[in-house]
């Protein structure tokens, strides 16, 4: 999205604004706070940071809408501090008896070496690649079941499946995919 | 595979996820762009005339006192304190009950100031005396914000700063300017009552100190700043918790017994010279907890009665679009000899249905029979899809004041009729042969749950609910997890929501609002004397109308949703959940809190 479009936007109403922004980078947003909240927030604590993140750029374009043509670069830079933001209110809810420290925090900003994002990358890349190699539907079980989360029955009905087919089908995409990964040089302890 | 598979998951590949694999549905994406939009209209240093359709906005009077059935549920009071801004259910709940767990009214305020508003008076005083209450009123919305957002600066950094580096840049920076300044303090107490919330009687408190962005430099000028628009009594009445003790002699991050002696938290306190705020996070911005907190005016002038030389009463009106009911503001001002102040704040509005608040209560507090019943649940999906075709996929649990077991079928692989009336969907899951047809079971032996499954012998654990596998375990295998629920402490309270038979979560995201369900009916259900609710609800999205139907049976005398029947119009499923064969055993010990030896859990972010 533009500067000038949202520019023209903004000038023909906030809400219309504020709702394009919306569905052109829910999802994208949503993609970046679960990489973080996933394994300490809940399904409500995630929406709510994903709101908050929206919130935070709304109040933005309320005082600018120069973005230097790239709006999506600073809205991954909201949602990424955000959801770090509410990793550290969570952990600090879930686990009140370890410290959140500092090495916590570094760990998930995880961008510390250029060397280790480089392989980060990399090992990202191959991983999203094997995935779909699997094919469909088997892709996006995989996908729904890892990364965002979904339970089989959710999944189920995204793809007009019944839950216990997607649960046959996870099973066997797992076996292909430890697989696959092990010939892409992964080890199995790296990944179980 | 489930944790490492996606660990370290890099920029680009996120964004192709996004874009490839888009995973919201229409249904959510409305809920979190409602979230978000309701934030903004609420966000209080907004000018208002950058608000857009005020008519939508959530306006209103929130309550922030501890309701009694709040310390029942953790879970529930996630629900609420986190998703307040998207249900609503915060505040009507907090309608229902005052903090001192006493049947009250939201219609009851301070008894001087019970009487009907008189509407505008025609005195000349009223236009000034209007002007002063707003005067007050901007001044109470002013003190209830701790930080100048705008100004507050991550170590060192201001949000827009921030967010214009990259992530190279930024920990760069954190690792040049670490100051332990910046850092969270935060003590909790040891109690079975203990919440993990910031509250105002036990819990968990943290706080956090900004070098910029904090309105007050110490406690005294905290107390100033309310002296000069509120009297003392309102003081006491609204912020009873505003100050706490100088923690600076406290160890900071650490968990106090219930053997020892707390110090008083408030939501400002002294540490090391320097003034901390709680920072727990009240709805949707950081406010201080206090027992009102009022959104932006409407555009309904503040009417102003009852006026004598030295006092007059301010009604704010406010319409609550996510509530029943109607309810004002008013506030008693009176003349303390050198300037006006707030002396009373109340509500009032038309009173709510009585026998309809009463369910709802019940339902909230469901979970107090918790050491006492025993009960089957089961949940069946039935497709009207005719593509899915039909199928039935029910999971059961027994739930017992000790343990829980649960048990999912492998639902494709039975014959059901379709039948869709209530008995034979209930015959059916009675009949069903746990041993032959269970896909996963999982129970929980008193102190450990465990879990099994058959798809897989090396993915069986379900993380979502927080198990975590036992590295030390011989039996470790991902099959044999144990629950964390909160390291460290007990196995108790906080898995009741879970576990437990109960109605809150009914409440939370349906039935707070009144006026979308109605009592249609009386029936018995597995023995148990039951309301019958019809409740229905219409949201118009980017045009299309989405629409959900429930109907149930609440217990009358434990608030149990016994059966819940829910229907979405862009749903291929009917949703059936039922609790049966429901046991109370009036001498049942309570259920034993169980330390949990934190040797025995893998890091969870290691």
């Amino acid at each position: 999205m533009t500067d000038t479009e949202l520019r023209m936007l903004m000038a023909e109403s906030v809400q219309k604004c504020h709702r394009a922004v919306f569905d052109r980078y829910c999802n994208y947003v949503y993609a970046i706070v679960i990489n973080i909240l996933r394994n300490c927030g809940s399904r409500e604590d995630i929406e709510d940071c994903v709101s908050d993140v929206f919130f935070k750029i709304y109040k933005q374009l309320d005082t600018t809408t120069e973005f230097s043509g790239d709006l999506k670069s600073f809205i991954a830079a909201v949602a990424r501090n955000t959801a770090i933001d509410a990793f550290r209110r969570l952990s600090l809810r879930n686990n009140r008896s370890v410290y959140i420290d500092d090495d916590t925090m570094d760990e998930l900003r995880s961008d510390e070496r250029i060397e280790e994002n480089a392989e980060k990358a990399e090992r990202s890349h191959i991983i999203l690649g094997k995935i779909k190699e699997l094919g469909e539907p088997d892709t996006t079980i995989i996908i729904q079941q890892y990364y965002y989360n979904r339970t089989a029955k959710e999944i189920a009905k995204s793809i007009s499946m019944t839950a216990s087919a997607v649960q046959k089908r996870s099973s066997r995409a797992r076996l292909k995919l430890k697989d696959l990964l092990c010939e892409a040089g992964f080890s199995k302890e790296d990944l179980i | 595979m489930k944790d490492d598979l996606f660990k370290n998951t890099d920029d680009m590949t996120i964004d192709s996820l996004a874009q490839d694999f888009p995973v919201l549905t229409d249904e959510e994406k409305e809920r979190i762009y409602a979230m978000s939009e309701r934030k903004y209209n609420n966000d209080t240093d907004m000018n208002a005339d950058k608000k857009f359709d005020r008519k939508i906005e959530v306006t209103g009077v929130e309550r922030y006192k501890r309701p009694k059935w709040r310390s029942a549920s953790i879970a529930a009071a996630a629900a609420l304190v986190l998703g307040a801004g998207s249900f609503g259910g915060y505040n009507i709940a907090q309608q229902f009950r005052d903090g001192n767990g006493e049947d009250e009214l939201p219609t009851n305020v301070s008894e001087e100031m019970s009487q009907e508003s008189t509407g505008a008076v025609d005195d000349s005083r009223a236009e000034e005396y209007r002007i002063t209450a707003e005067s007050l009123l901007n001044a109470y919305e002013d003190f209830i914000q701790p930080y100048n957002n705008d100004e507050i600066l991550e170590r060192g950094l201001t949000e827009e700063e921030r967010n214009s580096m990259s992530v190279e840049e930024q920990d760069e920076y954190l690792r040049r300017n670490d100051n332990p300044n910046y850092s969270f303090f935060w003590f909790a107490l040891e109690d079975e009552n203990a919440t993990s919330w910031a509250g105002h009687d036990r819990g968990i408190w943290s706080y956090e100190y900004y070098a910029t962005g904090m309105k007050y430099n110490n406690t005294d000028e905290v107390m100033d700043k309310a002296l000069s628009f509120m009297s003392q009594s309102c003081i006491d009445k609204q912020f009873p918790d505003l100050i706490g003790d100088d923690l600076t002699d406290y160890e900071a991050n650490r968990i106090y017994s219930v053997n020892e002696a707390p110090p008083h938290f408030g939501t400002y306190t002294m540490i090391g010279g320097k003034l901390y705020c709680s920072s727990e996070k009240y709805d949707d911005i950081y406010k201080i907890p206090s027992t009102y907190s009022f959104y932006h005016l409407k555009d309904e002038p503040i009417e102003i009665s009852d006026i004598t030389d030295n006092s007059f009463t301010a009604c704010v009106h406010y319409e609550f679009t996510s509530v029943p009911n109607r309810c004002d503001m008013k506030m008693k001002i009176v003349n303390d000899g050198n300037k006006w102040v707030i002396d009373d704040i109340g509500t009032t509005g038309p009173e709510l249905d009585a026998q309809k608040l009463e369910i709802v209560d019940k339902m909230l507090n469901s979970m107090d029979h918790y050491d006492k019943i025993s009960a089957k649940k089961a949940n069946a999906y039935l497709s009207n899809d005719a593509d899915i075709g039909s199928l039935i996929m029910p999971n059961k649990y027994y739930a017992d004041n000790n343990a829980l077991t649960s048990y999912n079928i492998n639902g494709n692989d039975i014959d059901y009729n379709g039948a869709q009336d209530i008995q034979s969907l209930l015959d059916f899951v009675k009949s069903v042969d746990i041993d032959s047809q269970k896909s996963e079971e999982s129970y929980c032996d008193g102190e450990k749950n465990y879990y099994w499954n058959s798809h897989d012998g090396n993915s069986g654990y379900n993380k979502f609910d927080n198990f975590v596998p036992r590295k030390d375990d011989p039996k470790l295998s991902l099959e044999n997890s144990i629950r964390v629920v909160d390291p460290g402490t007990t196995i108790g309270k906080e898995t009741r929501p879970m576990n437990c038979p109960n109605g809150q979560d009914l409440v939370i995201y349906y039935l707070y609002d009144f006026s979308k369900w109605d009592i249609t009916g009386d029936t018995t259900f597995e023995g148990r004397d039951c309301y019958v609710i019809d409740y229905h609800s219409s949201t118009s999205v980017e045009g299309k109308d989405y629409q959900k139907d429930i109907t149930c049976y609440v217990d009358k005398e434990t608030g149990i949703p016994m059966y819940q029947q829910t229907i979405a119009n862009d749903d291929v499923y009917v949703i059936y959940n039922f609790y049966y064969d429901v046991h109370f055993n009036e001498g049942a010990e309570p259920m034993p809190e169980v330390n949990i030896d934190k040797s025995l859990f893998t890091e969870m972010y290691s």
